[in-house]
């Protein structure tokens, strides 16, 4: 093996272990601080399970409610987004013309970089503008914190279709064409089916992107203590919003550790959407029979 | 069958070929030969109307053809009415393309989006017809991919006669293949009764084969 190969298999090698080293201290440092925290107690406090599950009884101390109101604002988030994501990635690899191609995927490559707490703060002057101008019952809520989140992840969801879309070999494009399929069914029949795990991989990005962020659902309806929101027009509990309060107000030792109990669960949440994913992956290759 | 006049290719200033005049008649084989980079696969590709999908060529001169039973110049068919076109006119290109799907199902897949009545049966039908059955018929469900490639280039062969074509065009189909199996598939091409346009590069085969030829 020449001398400068193994060189830069060394050096690369070197930064990619300390590139892992970093994610595994971090997962274990929040694993070791908020493991043993984790219990009954800190998800339903002292309600009984059986009745906060079946939504009997307000659960007031735990986190609870945070953990079902993240789950709600991701999915409402997704819903808002996913049709536009997708259709507008679609859009750009399949049908747009090359300049506009460039000019809308500027677009989408701004909002991207748009610091979330900003697109939280134009959620927020929104709903203000429009409860004064229109007398709109458009306060702070689960709905709005969801749209904002959902404007959040959109531009992932769009150049991840569109890139998905655009990786896709010129052979398997054409196949369908030479052999008399329409645009519309080779798209619909060869080529999504050919990207869906691209394209599940690009939902479970932007769902693992909603689920961690605090500034825009601090600015758009999350608070400390609310409960289960009953509408998508009540206020709300999440996560990352619970960490983030406790984090910066935590009054003993007991309470910072609560944090990092409820961080690990929002790292279990993303395990378990990964886990998800991976799962519906299978499902559609088996499915579509792609191997 | 279909009748070329005058038919002259570019692409902007890049000529392909020009004045091409040929009659290809119904239910015969008529070969094209010529030495590498003439525009043998671009003409083929010019009679599917591939030649239009993702460029943009100068085409000048006719294709006449009868589609949908009016004699038609295929150069001024709409974009939506290429894809029947393309149904009945079936290019097999000289590269395998698969899709990374079972063979049954790279099979299956344009059958069912055709609606081709009791493909099931016919697929055992058609591995038969391209001396591939025998070698597949237990691993149907094997991943196409993993087929060698003179295999590939005969379940491309069985997927265009699945789906009947009215002409077919094949571009040096036996290729990859060995001299007994190239034979083999010869002496079948000869027997069908379909409009067969194909590019040779072997003097036995175009003399094997050739009720027409067509010399760039």
């Amino acid at each position: 093996m020449p001398y400068k190969y193994k060189v830069y298999k060394l050096i690369f090698a070197f930064f990619s272990f300390i590139a892992m080293s970093l994610v595994y201290i971090l997962l274990g440092f929040i694993l070791y601080k908020g493991f043993s925290f984790i219990s009954f107690e800190l998800i339903f406090s002292d309600t009984n399970a059986i009745d906060a599950l079946l939504l009997k009884q307000r659960v007031f101390d735990g986190i609870f409610p945070a953990i079902i109101g993240t789950f709600m604002l991701i999915i409402l988030a997704l819903s808002f987004s996913l049709i536009f994501g997708f259709a507008s990635g679609i859009y750009l690899s399949i049908y747009a013309k090359n300049s506009t191609k460039r000019i809308v995927n500027l677009c989408f490559e701004l909002l991207a970089s748009v610091p979330s707490i900003l697109i939280g703060l134009f959620f927020l002057l929104l709903s203000i503008y429009l409860h004064d101008k229109f007398q709109a019952n458009f306060m702070p809520s689960l709905l709005l914190a969801s749209l904002a989140l959902g404007i959040l992840i959109m531009p992932y969801l769009v150049q991840n279709t569109r890139l998905s879309l655009d990786n896709i070999p010129k052979d398997i494009k054409q196949i369908g064409i030479n052999l008399g399929l329409s645009p519309t069914q080779n798209l619909f029949k060869v080529l999504l089916p050919y990207c869906s795990k691209e394209l599940l991989s690009g939902i479970f990005l932007s769902l693992g992107r909603a689920c961690e962020d605090t500034a825009v659902i601090m600015l758009t309806g999350a608070v400390a203590s609310a409960g289960i929101a009953a509408s998508v027009f009540d206020r709300f509990e999440a996560l990352p919003f619970y960490i983030y309060y406790l984090s910066t107000n935590y009054a003993d030792e007991k309470e910072l550790s609560q944090a990092f109990a409820a961080s690990l669960i929002l790292l279990f949440i993303a395990l378990f959407l990964f886990l998800l994913t991976k799962i519906i992956q299978k499902k559609f290759r088996n499915y579509y029979g792609y191997n | 069958m279909v009748t070329i006049n005058n038919l002259s290719l570019s692409f902007e200033d890049k000529k392909i070929f020009e004045n091409i005049n040929l009659h290809i008649e119904k239910n015969k084989i008529t070969v094209i030969i010529g030495p590498s980079g003439v525009g043998k696969t671009s003409l083929l590709l010019c009679l599917n109307q591939m030649i239009k999908h993702d460029a943009k060529p100068i085409i000048k001169g006719q294709i006449l053809y009868t589609f949908k039973g009016i004699k038609t110049d295929l150069n001024s068919l709409k974009e939506n009415e290429l894809y029947e076109l393309r149904k009945e006119i079936i290019y097999v290109s000289q590269h395998p393309d698969l899709l990374p799907l079972s063979i049954y199902e790279n099979l299956a897949f344009f059958a069912k989006a055709h609606n081709i009545p009791n493909y099931e049966e016919k697929i055992n039908e058609v591995l038969k017809k391209v001396y591939l059955y025998e070698e597949v018929k237990d691993n149907l469900y094997m991943d196409a991919s993993k087929l060698s490639g003179g295999q590939q280039q005969r379940l491309i062969l069985a997927r265009a006669f699945l789906l009947n074509p009215k002409v077919l065009l094949l571009d040096e189909p036996t290729a990859s293949l060995n001299e007994e199996l190239a034979l083999k598939i010869e002496k079948m091409l000869q027997n069908q009764k379909m409009t067969i346009v194909i590019i040779s590069h072997f003097k036995s085969q175009v003399k094997n084969l050739a009720d027409k030829i067509y010399r760039f």
